[in-house]
């Protein structure tokens, strides 16, 4: 974990984290964005096409999916009013579906500094998510610049 | 490599972003963020002409077009979106496909979402499981 007084540094960890992927949560994603294909949002039409369950579309988790926004904020030391989403990225091991129990632990893994109008500061902060035999089912990557006077 | 790539899906319209949708796609993945939520805090506070789009709905909606380009989940690797300039409630966004030739990055597919009035708000690309 971040020290609470010392800089940020690669490496630092996020507490770890655990749970479900909640069908509810997975049907509110689709339902927000219109999908069409009923795999993320009718389990018999999942079922049938060979998933345990509905499908969480390839997007759907990244670094909030189990952890509040402090555990990112806090632990990378993120001014939040003065950063933004650069980036966001996925890799994909196994499909992920609803009533799966994951864990994982958000690390920094890139710091950098450019000069622009004003400083950036451009942080890379790793997600994996494993499941239940330890084996990483996705990688999320986030991307996150903050601003400096 | 190209060769096996299939060929993008036609240009695709957004549905016009609402602000229901927004509210639901806040729920769906716990971000109450108040840029996105709070027209008073978003104007007046951070000096926006309105609540911002979520990047979440350019993700999903990119996903859906990754997905039927390959044809289904398992065929997607990876993938990644930048977030290039805000996006405001009211707005449909066109997604526009093209193959990557030979690229150093070794994906082999860029997406492009474009605003009505010809921003570009987001570019993707993506690299597919072609086994």
């Amino acid at each position: 974990m971040a020290s609470s007084t010392g800089p940020r540094a690669i490496g630092d960890k996020a507490p770890p984290f655990s749970g479900e992927i909640e069908r509810t949560k997975l049907v509110e994603y689709a339902t927000a964005l219109h999908l069409r294909n009923p795999v993320h949002f009718d389990k018999a039409a999942a079922v049938a096409a060979g998933y345990r369950d509905v499908v969480a579309p390839p997007g759907y988790i990244n670094i909030f999916t189990m952890q509040t926004r402090p555990d990112k904020f806090d632990t990378f030391q993120i001014d939040e009013r003065n950063a933004v989403a650069g980036e966001w990225g996925w890799q994909y091991f196994q499909p992920i579906c609803a009533g799966d129990v994951l864990h994982g632990q958000s690390e920094l893994v890139g710091l950098t500094e450019k000069q622009g109008k004003k400083t950036m500061i451009i942080m890379t902060i790793e997600t994996p998510f494993r499941n239940q035999k330890d084996e990483v089912v996705a990688l999320h990557t986030d991307v996150t610049i903050e601003f400096k006077d | 490599m190209s060769a096996q790539i299939a060929t993008p899906p036609a240009d695709r319209l957004s549905p016009v972003i609402s602000r229901v949708d927004i509210s639901w796609i806040c729920v769906a993945t716990n971000d109450g963020h108040p840029l996105h939520l709070d027209f008073e805090f978003a104007t007046k506070e951070a000096g926006f002409k309105d609540v911002l789009v979520p990047g979440h709905m350019l993700i999903g909606w990119t996903a859906e077009f990754l997905q039927d380009w390959i044809g289904a989940i398992e065929g997607i690797d990876r993938w990644q979106i930048r977030f290039v300039t805000p996006v405001w409630p009211g707005e449909q966004l066109t997604l526009h496909g093209a193959a990557l030739e030979a690229s150093e990055t070794g994906d082999h597919a860029a997406v492009t979402l474009t605003a009505q009035d010809g921003r570009v708000v987001g570019k993707a690309t993506a690299r597919f499981k072609l086994s």
